[in-house]
């Protein structure tokens, strides 16, 4: 068992498995003691955080099945991809149902796992964040993720102008 | 050595000036007295604890040493985002949950997420939302795969009004986004009405493009252009082309010049056994091969399968008359990968009004090698082969299962729902019949 501290000093007994999903962890511990404080994340993500790896390393454990394999592959189309799809049906299906969390959130828990290095969960997150951005105006990103237009009028003009091609109503 | 000694104490004195808690470092200390070189990596994480400047004048360590240690720990780029985020700007977004955070996501992070997004958005969205993101969209990464496929939208977002020229337009965009991938172009698709020279002005400008995608088929023949075009590109992996660029002499051209190429895409209309042949004949090394074409024949499917020793992927989706047969499934037994799919197999399934485009079917209708023991089960199989995923045939209830997930968590499950229900029925009934033969 690993003991994780977080930020407000709650702490969290998770099997190896389950913290090693986060390379940092796995490279610390390899070296140091079971007790792993980390102050930049708080309970509250902390907690999100396991369930994830908890999960994760559950699936994890057993080795891939040809026929999730085969899926995988198909999936991977003739272009570039940017991240390994998630193969078990299954678990891509609770990865789905994991990221139903405001964008707050979801911005806590890419920090934190960004942090983590756990590699798998800062790409759904990301997949996520991009899925909601896509198709919207920018005025709407602002609203939704609560973002700050610190352009002055003229950058914003500016701006237009190198898309002019696009904007131009002849 | 000397120096991540002198660092580790450097940490270990933070650690013990920190209020939280001083145990484990010192433990960390007993345990090692000749640190390892890769016990920087726990230095770097205590360097997190604290800012640098906290840290020099704590340790009164050598301002040099500290920031040799801090360039190892940059090395990675994960850990410089969790440098950045665990010393100034984290603390400030976690007192004002209020405050700027998303416009404070490193960079990398940022690129990563504009990458999965399409041209329009980095050009008339995220652009606009504020500074750091409008920097974050000058990344040449988040332009290395152009999709124009879906152009209507693309122009719509971007607010391009209908009365201008398209084409003008499309060229203005794609100009300007081969611009912003600094000419390091990986992967385009382009939109149903481009011409020869767009092909020509992407392969000049991007010499490290790798998968194209050219749909056109109604401008003249210009099959000159379009070798000048291929000439230019070493690293192509895989084309989409129209069934006019299906001459013998093109795909010699072809095969000459990108010695990478593994996947051909043909747009067509009707592929017959002879065009099946020069494409054996010409590019004998394809691995993957698509043909979205409504009536291909069984003959040429079987070419395929005989001429392409190599071949391991197979899409023949989207066909309306009915090509498979016993032969075609038998020979087909060895590729990894075989899609395919028609109205006429899915039977009621098409016709039914919630479908749509048959997303759903696409996705569930593979089937593998290991699929398919004998020609005796294909034929037992023949009515269903598109709805499950039948590996592991062994195994039947796992199989249900996983076919049933795999349809459940497709992405537009709730529009095919009604139809989801019809597929699960069936299949459970075809399930219930392979387990008590009658």
């Amino acid at each position: 068992m690993i003991k994780l501290v977080s930020g407000d000093g709650a702490e969290f007994e998770v099997e190896e498995e389950v913290a090693f999903q986060s390379k940092i962890i796995k490279d610390i511990v390899a070296d140091a003691d079971d007790v792993i404080p980390l102050p930049t994340v708080s309970s509250k993500v902390l907690i999100q955080v396991i369930e994830y790896c908890r999960k994760h390393a559950a699936v994890n454990s057993f080795p891939l099945s040809p026929s999730s394999s085969a899926a995988a592959a198909a999936s991977s189309s003739s272009s570039i991809s940017y991240s390994k799809p998630v193969s078990d049906p299954a678990l891509r299906a609770w990865d789905n149902e994991f990221v139903k969390l405001n964008n707050s959130s979801l911005f806590d828990i890419v920090i934190a796992a960004n942090y983590l290095d756990i590699e798998e969960l800062v790409d759904l997150v990301l997949e996520t964040v991009a899925d909601r951005i896509k198709g919207k105006q920018a005025q709407e990103i602002r609203r939704q993720f609560n973002i700050e237009n610190d352009f002055t009028p003229e950058e914003e003009e500016a701006l237009r102008r190198e898309n002019s091609w696009a904007f131009q109503n002849n | 050595m000397r120096v991540e000694v002198n660092v580790i104490s450097a940490a270990v004195c933070v650690d013990s000036a920190s209020r939280c808690r001083p145990a484990a470092p010192n433990q960390v200390w007993r345990r090692w007295p000749e640190p390892p070189v890769r016990n920087l990596l726990l230095v770097s994480w205590l360097l997190l604890r604290r800012p640098t400047s906290n840290l020099r004048r704590l340790c009164r360590a050598p301002k040099k040493r500290v920031v040799k240690v801090f360039n190892v720990t940059l090395i990675r780029g994960r850990r410089r985002d969790a440098v950045t985020m665990a010393t100034g700007k984290r603390a400030a977004g976690r007192e004002n949950p209020n405050g700027r955070r998303w416009e404070d996501l490193n960079p990398e992070l940022l690129v990563t997420i504009f990458q999965r997004l399409g041209v329009a958005d980095l050009i008339a969205g995220v652009p606009f939302v504020c500074s750091s993101w409008r920097a974050a969209t000058l990344d040449p990464l988040c332009w290395l795969e152009l999709d124009f496929r879906d152009w209507i939208r693309i122009f719509q977002q971007i607010g391009v009004s209908p009365s201008c020229d398209l084409r003008s337009v499309f060229s203005h965009i794609l100009r300007f986004a081969v611009a912003r991938s600094r000419h390091l172009l990986k992967c385009i698709y382009f939109p149903s009405f481009v011409f020869d020279e767009d092909l020509f002005n992407v392969a000049t400008s991007c010499p490290r493009l790798e998968f194209f995608d050219f749909p056109n088929g109604d401008s003249a023949m210009e099959v000159e252009l379009f070798c000048n075009a291929i000439t230019r590109l070493k690293f192509l992996r895989g084309m989409k082309v129209n069934e006019r660029f299906i001459e013998f002499d093109v795909l010699q051209h072809v095969n000459q010049c990108c010695v990478h190429l593994t996947d051909l895409g043909v747009f067509s209309h009707g592929m017959d056994a002879r065009m099946a042949s020069i494409i054996c004949e010409s590019l004998p090394s394809i691995r993957k091969l698509e043909i979205t074409d409504p009536a291909i024949s069984s003959q040429a499917i079987i070419v395929f399968l005989d001429g392409l020793k190599e071949l391991e992927h197979f899409d023949i989706s989207g066909y309306k008359n009915s090509p498979i047969t016993d032969v075609v499934l038998k020979k087909a037994l060895r590729l990894k990968i075989f899609i395919w799919n028609s109205g006429i197999e899915l039977g009621e399934f098409i016709d039914c009004s919630f479908c749509g485009p048959n997303i759903v079917m696409k996705e569930s209708c593979m089937t593998s090698k290991s699929t398919f023991q004998s020609v005796e089960d294909v034929s037992a199989l023949f009515e269903f082969h598109e709805l499950v995923d039948l590996r592991e045939k062994h195994c039947i209830p796992q199989k249900s299962c996983k076919c049933l997930d795999l349809l459940d968590c497709s992405e537009d499950y709730s529009l095919h729902k009604p139809c989801m229900c019809m597929l699960k029925e069936k299949v459970m009934e075809w399930l219930t019949e392979v387990k008590n033969p009658s």
